[in-house]
């Protein structure tokens, strides 16, 4: 290394240059590699993850979740005959069965469906869809192409990393994002529920792994992603995670998500947001407080106290909310003349579903209680079995909503009804082409 | 040294360099100061000075200096972003952590008057650099006048703005200068420019051009010697080849001394691709329609020109680092900052040696035509004007150079704030663009309604700072931290969509300040609204309050 490069004379102005002597080199690759190892070493260990991330154009990895049983459902907090007798109930649980026509059936009337009656009831017609057919629906791709003759592109998307379940983006996909894996997980199915893609078998675990991944909270619809996340993680007790962007997801940060927004926006009028609140609220409570920073819990029930003030004031004199309930006693100047019926249905169905769920001081007046839930039972024995089905997904939430003010789901007490009162469970077949729902949320 | 050329030759490349003492003033040599150091320094001076008049620009700095505030509130240096509500839990990986606690501590002490003395000292200090390495390595007062009027006339937006870009400015005019010094010193290059880069990385992300200028050195120091030797064996033993490339090495590891670690890189890479960055006009390409567009041109074809004229041997590394920050500058705009520097420098350094052999060529004709005769032409005269200059005692131009820095010092406003205590009303030390009176209307309100506050990206900063009661913006102008959908939702409420309401709704605002210049047919829906008012108007904002707030 001692030679004078020939060069040097001619390319430099100045003297010529001594040659770097091997030992220096040494030590510069030495002071090099100490010093890489030691930013590596000393680096908090998300900077390193997000190293890695870059290099090797990964999204940030996902933090390994516990084994987890299924998520408890939220239970309601009431049995009372007074809101909803047995044979009112009854009554309308039976034009809720579900008795979709299976030829291109839509993701969005199952998620529906398997959420109202679970995945574990069995129907008698020959025209119903059981339980395990609702929750076989969702998981595998086979019965899903086979309703629509191999004509759309599958459901559940392999993305490689997890299950991606499609939304918003035909009829043959799910119309919110993280609705179905919501259905999958109030509908009681455990983690390793196998999942069937055009490419392998997977696991509910990987819906849900997925879903945590590619959650972004400024995403328009996040009721369900937080019903979801919540009910899962709830009793590991895993308040955080991180998505595919590197982001510190929180289940704060999902309850103040819901929270920020005007009450007259998000999906159902607004009520999907109260409920998922809701049921965030009860499960802080039941695991002691530890899921929710004590400000965020406070400032949701101060949001559900808002809401029970403004339908106090809203309710119609016939016991109904209607989609102006959030401007509370402004509601009946401001409410157009033309809205459709279905709203009140809608609305009335909705708020009685969380309020099942509410502690009493969450409640309006234990009459307009009453008179609500006698306005949605009048509401569906009066209402032709067609339009019910036109708007099912609509209806469900009446018949999930009576089932709880009894403290109890409907599977559970129509399996209890039947087998009191067989001839209920005798179903006459359907008018052909009048099952499929048209609306939905 | 002349005061505008020197003539060419083997002599120390200026007084300053010399180490000597002069024998005629007992000085020593380096503070024996030239003609050409007391012309840059009047310059850059006069630039300085007026620099530091400029109003500070309104939008990056406060965002700074609301994290710098951040940092000292909290005493630690934030992992996810602090202040946005919409950017709760989003990384961030905050690089010039240094230079926004420098700004908010120079803030706290010296008020608006502080800021825009030291974005006044980074551009001219920058200004400086360049020219007074362009002088020197040159020998000639003009080719480091030429740095500085080409460097400050093409870079004179950035220059103005003050945000932790300028602390990297400087830097890459020290590392450049160091890079095209002659003679190039090594020996303490081995612990400086690692230092250098260990700071830069600290105080901004701009660090990884400082890796590209050393980079390009080395490349450029292999393509001299392979077009001299045309031998690969002599490239690859060449020791001044292996120096760059172990001071890149040392330099790169460096940078990794900082909060982040390896991080650092993978931000400043991920900041450049971020998508967000597609709206920010500085991050968009270079195009003639823009006056520093026109400004970048025309430097480009006087530098190419003067590389096709000039007599002095054009190094590959200048080639190099003259076309990749070009090429750089055209893909994204905010790469003038890097190449001005560059090419300043480097067109300057061959402007002087053209107009030397200009002027050789035309005394050389002038005593051919004289043939010994006495004559005196122009150039005759001005050589010995220059000799004049030279003749007299080198103390003269140091005590010049230092009267000028002097004055310079004394006729600031910063100084007028240190001697008085007096300093200019707050509307007259910001841009015009700076939304005082909405901030003054703003601080009379008690507290503002609850949720969150649209208001344009580049005031958010301005407002947060300078507002007493908390504000929470929807977004600022730190574009790559801010979730895409927000971002996106942001820039279409800006003009004003159809469903404004609805976004509103959606992020829960209940105020809207609202630019009249920037957001018109925002402002025209609004009022069309019931829901909302109209609290403040004046010739620049709108303020609207929602009547039932979310």
């Amino acid at each position: 290394m001692s030679e004078q490069h020939p060069a040097a004379f001619h390319l430099s102005a100045t003297r010529p240059r001594r040659a770097v002597s091997g030992r220096f080199v040494g030590v510069v690759q030495v002071i090099v590699l100490g010093i890489t190892v030691a930013a590596w070493t000393l680096s908090a260990a998300e900077d390193r993850t997000a190293v890695a991330s870059a290099v090797l154009r990964r999204p940030w990895p996902l933090e390994k979740l516990p084994e987890i049983a299924a998520p408890r459902p939220v239970a309601s907090l009431y049995d009372d005959p007074a809101i909803v007798s047995d044979e009112q109930l009854a009554g309308v649980l039976k034009k809720l069965i579900p008795r979709f026509s299976q030829s291109q059936l839509r993701p969005n009337l199952i998620e529906h469906a398997l959420r109202t009656w679970g995945s574990e009831v069995r129907f008698s017609g020959e025209d119903t869809i059981s339980g395990p057919d609702l929750a076989a629906f969702l998981t595998d791709t086979a019965k899903h192409l086979q309703s629509w003759n191999h004509r759309v592109t599958p459901l559940l998307v392999d993305t490689g990393l997890g299950v991606h379940v499609r939304f918003s983006e035909d009829a043959a996909g799910s119309v919110h994002h993280d609705h179905a894996l919501a259905a999958l997980t109030e509908a009681g199915l455990p983690l390793g529920t196998p999942v069937f893609t055009t490419a392998r078998a997977l696991q509910l675990r990987d819906v849900l792994q997925e879903a945590l991944r590619d959650f972004r909270p400024d995403e328009r619809e996040t009721e369900w992603s937080a019903m979801a996340f919540t009910l899962w993680l709830a009793e590991p007790r895993i308040t955080s995670w991180h998505n595919a962007q590197g982001r510190l997801v929180t289940l704060d940060l999902l309850a103040r998500r819901l929270i920020r927004s005007h009450k007259r926006g998000g999906v159902c009028l607004g009520t999907h947001r109260i409920y998922t609140l809701m049921l965030m609220l009860r499960l802080n409570e039941e695991h002691g407080g530890k899921l929710l920073e004590a400000e965020t819990a406070a400032a949701a029930e101060a949001y559900l106290a808002d809401i029970r003030d403004r339908i106090t004031a809203s309710q119609w004199p016939d016991g109904s909310w209607n989609s102006n309930w959030v401007d509370g006693a402004d509601c009946f100047r401001l409410t157009d003349s033309q809205e459709k019926a279905s709203k009140r249905v809608i609305a009335t169905g909705h708020h009685l579903e969380w309020l099942a769920l509410a502690p009493e001081r969450l409640h309006p007046p234990r009459e307009q209680v009453l008179k609500a839930a006698s306005w949605l039972v009048q509401n569906v024995s009066q209402t032709p079995q067609e339009e019910i089905d036109r708007n099912f997904t609509f209806y469900s939430h009446v018949g999930k909503a009576l089932a709880l003010w009894r403290k109890t789901s409907p599977a559970e007490f129509w399996n209890r009804w039947t087998a009191l009162h067989p001839e209920d469970a005798r179903l006459e077949p359907r008018t052909p082409g009048k099952g499929a729902a048209e609306s939905s949320h | 040294m002349s005061l505008i050329l020197d003539s060419p030759g083997p002599a120390a490349a200026s007084p300053e360099g010399n180490s000597d003492v002069s024998a005629a003033t007992r000085l020593p040599g380096w503070l024996c100061w030239s003609p050409a150091t007391s012309l840059v320094l009047a310059v850059v001076g006069l630039l300085f000075l007026f620099l530091a008049r400029l109003p500070l620009w309104h939008s990056d700095i406060w965002d700074h200096l609301n994290y710098g505030r951040q940092m000292f509130q909290a005493g630690q240096i934030a992992r996810t972003e602090p202040l946005l509500t919409v950017c709760e839990g989003v990384r961030m990986v905050n690089l010039p952590w240094l230079s926004q606690l420098a700004l908010t501590l120079i803030e706290r002490s010296a008020g608006i008057t502080g800021l825009q003395f030291i974005s006044a000292l980074l551009g001219a200090a920058s200004l400086l650099v360049i020219s007074l390495q362009t002088s020197r390595v040159g020998r000639s007062g003009l080719a480091g006048l030429s740095a500085a009027v080409s460097f400050y006339w093409v870079n004179r937006h950035e220059l103005g703005v003050l945000r932790p870009q300028l602390f990297g400015l400087l830097l890459a005019c020290v590392l450049l200068a160091w890079i095209f010094s002659r003679p190039r010193r090594f020996r303490a290059a081995w612990v400086g420019v690692p230092l250098l880069f260990v700071l830069w990385a600290n105080l901004h992300g701009s660090f990884v051009v400082g890796l590209m200028f050393l980079g390009l050195a080395a490349v450029g120091r292999a393509g001299d010697l392979l077009r001299a030797s045309r031998s690969l064996k002599l490239v690859f033993r060449d020791p001044e080849l292996h120096r760059w490339l172990l001071l890149l090495q040392l330099s790169a590891a460096a940078v990794l001394i900082n909060p982040f670690g390896l991080a650092a890189y993978a931000e400043v890479f991920g900041v450049a691709g971020h998508p967000n960055m597609s709206n920010m006009l500085e991050w968009n390409p270079l195009t003639l329609r823009l006056p520093s567009g026109q400004r970048f041109a025309a430097l480009v074809l006087c530098t190419t020109l003067l590389l096709g004229l000039t007599p002095r041997r054009v190094r590959t590394a200048e080639l190099l680092t003259l076309i990749v920050t070009a090429l750089l500058t055209a893909w994204s705009a905010r790469m003038l900052n890097w190449f001005t520097p560059a090419a300043a420098l480097i067109a300057s350094l061959h402007l002087a040696a053209v107009v030397r052999n200009v002027l050789r060529r035309r005394r050389r004709r002038v005593r051919q035509v004289a043939a010994g005769v006495a004559v005196e032409s122009a150039a005759a005269v001005e050589a010995a004007d220059a000799d004049g200059l030279m003749q007299s005692p080198p103390w003269i131009w140091t005590v010049a150079s230092l009267g000028i820095l002097w004055l310079c010092l004394l006729l600031n406003p910063f100084a007028t704030w240190l001697l008085r205590g007096t300093a200019p009303p707050e509307a007259q030390q910001v841009s015009v663009e700076t939304p005082v009176s909405a901030m003054e209307w703003l601080n009379t309100q008690t507290s503002h309604p609850r949720g969150m506050a649209f208001v344009p990206a580049e005031w958010s900063g301005y407002l947060m700072y300078r507002g007493s009661a908390p504000l929470r913006p929807l977004v600022n102008i730190h574009a790559h931290l801010i979730p895409e959908e927000v971002w996106n939702d942001y820039m279409r409420l800006t003009h004003g969509p159809a469903d404004w309401n609805g976004l509103f709704d959606e992020y829960g605002v209940n105020l809207a300040v609202v630019s009249r210049r920037g957001q018109p047919a925002l402002i025209r829906r609004i009022r069309e609204s019931e829901d909302w008012t109209a609290a403040f108007e004046d010739r620049q904002t709108v303020i609207f309050v929602r009547r039932n707030p979310v």
